[in-house]
């Protein structure tokens, strides 16, 4: 049976891409209407792929495979997994969130920034949808525009330079993956991923794939020292902007290295694992360290991401089932809880426009519900239990700690997650530091005192990241039990590589 | 006789529209404003395609003869001069000329340009190819030095003829050369049977330097208009200088012809089998490459005005040409079908791209005066953001992002250079790829910069609007369905 599911939904945002183009831009309320509901569409067929998934099946479900470009080999070819399926859930349902967020925060030429965020809906389902390496490529490098655009024409002051960074440091790593890409789909006669899968690489050629393809996504994760873009793009983004690219752009490159580098380039992974855990794990560090000294509250929440995808680089690379469902279920609750934090912080900046956290103080009694949000986030942030950051932290270490793979790399190597897990209480410092400083104590500066609560437009758009975040704190088992067989049969794939 | 001019019909066709519509204009020069003339030069093109592309489909114009070889490669190229002719003549037409005395004589001009380049492209040997050049660059130093009154004008067709003649004499001289050696000139002569290569053969131990010099000074020329570096001195003032129009016309439609010269000719008289020496031309062809990606992309990144910076990126792009066609010339004969493919499309994108840059440029030279740094695109999406936009995208596809044309075009060319083994060349072009981002973005950005002061919205005419839509729809078509595309080519040049 022929089910082209995933083909409408990756194109679905183009239903709405079209109406906008035909909507003289004057009519804005219009304009946010259409771009509102037509993104519920793709929430709406992405729900229902949700509900038709067979969870008993590990490899890839619902392929569509059409010849594109013959003469290259290059096809088009999408289909979906555990992995995947989850990320792809974030991304449906970011999307109408930021749409909604945005109603206030955007306020010139409103047409193009709502086809811009469907355009990237396109480009961000594309990704993690494409099972041909240069499909693959083509969405990923197809992401840039869009945000180039969110970033250059709705950004703060400074954007001129943030969005230089962002594009640079991006195409830098996906200019040699393209060279890794072609070379990958000489050796194995075609870039579909099921042939590629099976291809066997000398030693040599993968730790020069490896390099290729894993520069690319550490600089979009980011890991450690690939990182300095981040806080920069986030600052000058519009709230949507860093909303979009804290959920779901900063997990594509951990995606890729589920997807690509550790089935395709396994020894290449075992001989430079040491070196990324060490990256990780100064980046969990650093970052949180960097976060707590951070005035900007929107540079600490960067920061954050920053220290919380280095965990998650850590689960991937320990190599164990549980660490690296760990780190998928860490990537979907980081969405949340990141996602979250960002609106919180853009809501604060649309009423005050300032981000400085000694500006605040006390907002609690002024903004009671706003404040119910920030807690929720701020907690699944730093991993409380019955929170959806809890079970990712704690299955990520607990993984990692048990990880055999690990054990072996050095003779102290599982001293790796005893300092990662420190970086879960450096979390809990700047977070909750962060919270006391903005929403607790006296509420003394006036300003602050005429702060008015959410307003219904506001409380829908927190609300369904909060309850996400709660539910998935405590229903783990629906989650898991549909990564899980995709990530055994991933590192299946690993151990048959292995010489 | 009739068998030639059946198979060159368009051409001669063309040719007599260009004459008439001279005889035309000296009458109703008082009277006419140049859009009667335009209108006219507009249509006998439109029907120029049509015939083209009539012959193509029924497949009957194959002709090779002593000096002209017609196939549906160089009719696919001629179509595509056209199409470049059309744009050009409809952006010269919503203006109004670039001069306010212009009746249409422009328009002619361009025509005539056309018509030498189609016969470089149907050219199959050395003297019937230069003669065709030196008709479609007669035209363009005209056309370029239109506006007598700019110094920039005048200094920018003199550079550009001196070069052309002195490199079009030393080109002669290969040709003599050549000559001497093969009692021949053409691809297609009698002379190249294996009888007589023997013949050459025995007396090339001797002169194999000679030839391959002669070789080089033959393909100079190309080089010169392609604006392969050491030979892009006239490039970057021709562009600042001459009207927008007129760059783009003369960046692109040289280019289609010259890869076709080189595609037709070059190749088969690079690779006679027994002139063991043409590994040294080569080999100079590969360094020129690099150094011309190399060189004119980092000049580029220091380029405040506009046009100096897209003449630099279209001497990037001529060297992404020249990787083309190396990958070309070292090809199996299997490959080489898939490399030719390749090569049209990246030169029908190219074209497509840098016209569209060049008619925002000339929509903004028109309202804004001379000045053309690209501080003073500053904010023009606020003013304008149709063309801020469109400019974005050719911009865009210039530096290779999808889902732009671009991105495929320079795809294909690397995965053909890469598939031919020419590795290094390939990663330096792919790296500085990177390099020529931040020029390109940096160009793209200050359109988006909110400027206080000024106020005024410009506004296109209908037409102008029309044909950079259908550009801008074309570059975003051949970048999400590149296959059909791809597809066309490849039925047509098997």
């Amino acid at each position: 049976m022929e089910l082209h599911i995933l083909s409408y939904l990756v194109f679905s945002p183009l239903l709405g891409l079209l109406i906008l183009f035909f909507i003289p831009r004057d009519e804005k309320e219009l304009i946010k209407n259409i771009a509102f509901i037509s993104s519920i569409i793709p929430l709406g067929l992405s729900l229902l792929l949700l509900f038709m998934f067979d969870k008993t099946n590990s490899g890839f479900q619902f392929e569509t495979l059409v010849k594109w470009i013959s003469t290259l080999n290059i096809n088009y070819h999408v289909g979906v997994d555990g992995i995947s399926l989850f990320l792809i859930l974030l991304t449906t349902l970011s999307v109408p969130i930021v749409i909604l967020s945005s109603f206030k925060y955007i306020t010139e030429s409103e047409k193009f920034y709502y086809m811009m965020v469907l355009f990237l809906e396109i480009a961000m389902l594309g990704t993690f949808l494409a099972l041909d390496l240069v499909l693959f490529f083509l969405f990923w490098e197809a992401m840039l525009i869009p945000m180039y655009f969110i970033i250059a024409i709705w950004g703060g002051d400074n954007k001129r330079y943030a969005t230089f960074k962002f594009v640079i440091y991006t195409s830098i790593g996906s200019v040699l993956m393209l060279i890794g890409i072609f070379y990958v789909g000489n050796l194995a006669g075609s870039f579909s991923i099921n042939d590629v899968y099976g291809t066997v690489f000398s030693i040599k050629e993968q730790l020069l794939l490896f390099g290729a393809f894993f520069l690319a996504f550490a600089i979009k994760v980011p890991i450690f020292p690939f990182h300095t873009w981040l806080p920069d793009a986030h600052v000058e983004a519009p709230t949507g902007g860093s909303v979009i690219l804290a959920a779901i752009l900063l997990k594509m490159g951990a995606y890729g290295v589920i997807r690509f580098v550790i089935p395709l380039f396994p020894n290449a992974v075992v001989l430079l694992a040491p070196l990324i855990f060490v990256l990780a794990v100064v980046g969990i560090i650093y970052a949180a360290m960097a976060s707590y000294v951070q005035k900007d509250l929107k540079r600490l929440v960067a920061y954050s991401s920053v220290s919380h995808m280095g965990l998650i680089i850590l689960g991937l690379f320990a190599l164990s089932s549980v660490s690296i469902s760990g780190a998928v279920y860490q990537m979907i609750s980081h969405g949340l809880s990141t996602g979250s934090l960002f609106l919180i912080v853009g809501i604060l900046y649309e009423r005050r426009h300032t981000r400085l956290i000694t500006e605040y103080g006390g907002i609690a009694s002024a903004m009671p519900m706003f404040s119910v949000f920030f807690m929720i986030a701020s907690l699944t942030s730093i991993a409380v239990p019955f929170t959806s950051g809890f079970v990712g932290e704690f299955m990520v270490l607990f993984g990692a700690y048990s990880s055999d793979f690990l054990k072996n790399v050095y003779e102290y190597s599982q001293i790796f997650v005893y300092v990662a897990a420190s970086g879960m209480l450096f979390g809990a410092i700047y977070m909750l530091w962060a919270y006391q400083k903005v929403a607790l104590g006296p509420n003394i500066n006036l300003e602050n005192q005429r702060l008015f609560d959410l307003s219904l437009r506001e409380f829908i758009v927190l609300l369904p990241y909060s309850i996400l975040m709660i539910v998935l704190g405590i229903h783990t088992e629906f989650v898991v039990s549909r990564i899980m067989p995709s990530v055994d049969r991933i590192i299946g794939i690993f151990y048959a590589g292995l010489r | 006789m009739t068998e030639l001019l059946s198979n060159i019909s368009s051409l001669v066709f063309l040719f007599v529209c260009a004459v008439s519509l001279l005889i035309i204009i000296s009458f109703k020069r008082r009277e006419s404003d140049g859009s009667f003339i335009n209108t006219l030069a507009i249509i006998s093109l439109v029907v120029a395609i049509v015939w083209e592309m009539s012959e193509l489909i029924s497949g009957k114009n194959e002709y090779m003869g002593h000096m002209i070889t017609v196939n549906s490669f160089t009719a696919l190229s001629s179509i595509i001069l056209y199409i470049i002719g059309i744009i050009t003549i409809v952006i010269t037409d919503s203006f109004k000329g670039f001069l306010a005395e212009d009746k249409g004589d422009s328009s002619i001009l361009i025509l005539l340009s056309i018509c030498g380049m189609q016969i470089m492209i149907i050219s199959s040997e050395f003297i019937l190819m230069l003669i065709g050049l030196e008709i479609a660059s007669m035209s363009i130093f005209v056309l370029s030095s239109r506006n007598n009154r700019s110094r920039l004008a005048i200094e920018a067709t003199i550079k550009y003829l001196v070069f052309s003649s002195i490199f079009f004499a030393i080109s002669l001289l290969g040709i003599a050369i050549v000559y001497g050696f093969m009692l021949s000139i053409g691809v297609n002569s009698d002379m190249l049977s294996f009888h007589n290569l023997g013949f050459v053969g025995r007396t090339l131990n001797a002169g194999n330097l000679l030839l391959t010099s002669a070789y080089i000074f033959i393909i100079s020329i190309i080089l010169l208009k392609l604006g392969i570096i050491p030979f892009h001195m006239w490039v970057p003032d021709f562009y600042e200088g001459s009207p927008s129009v007129v760059s783009g016309f003369a960046s692109t439609s040289i280019k289609v012809a010259s890869v076709v010269v080189i595609l037709n000719i070059f190749s088969k008289m690079f690779f006679m089998p027994l002139i063991s020496d043409y590994h040294a031309a080569y080999k100079m062809l590969e360094v020129l490459t690099i150094i011309t990606i190399i060189v004119s992309t980092v000049v580029a990144l220091h380029q405040t005005n506009v046009k100096r910076l897209i003449a630099y990126s279209s001497i990037a792009n001529a060297a992404l040409i020249m990787l083309g066609l190396l990958s070309y010339l070292v090809a199996s004969e299997q490959l080489r079908i898939v490399v030719k493919v390749n090569l049209v499309f990246f030169i029908l994108v190219y074209s497509l791209m840098t016209l569209l840059a060049f008619g925002v440029f000339s929509r903004l030279e028109k309202e804004g005066g001379g000045n053309q740094l690209i501080s003073s695109f500053n904010g023009l999406y606020f003013k304008n953001p149709f063309l801020a936009l469109s400019l974005s995208v050719a911009l865009f596809s210039l530096a290779g992002l999808p889902p732009t044309g671009g991105f495929f075009a320079k795809l294909f060319i690397f995965k053909s250079a890469i598939d031919s083994g020419l590795i290094v060349i390939s990663v330096v072009a792919i790296l500085m790829t990177i390099v020529s981002l931040y020029y390109y973005l940096n160009f793209v950005i200050v359109m988006f910069i909110k400027e206080p002061s000024t106020n005024e919205r410009y506004s296109g005419s209908t037409l102008f609007n029309f044909t950079i839509g259908i550009i801008v729809f074309a570059i975003l078509l051949a970048g999400i369905l590149p296959n059909k595309l791809i597809g066309v080519f490849e039925l047509l040049l098997k």
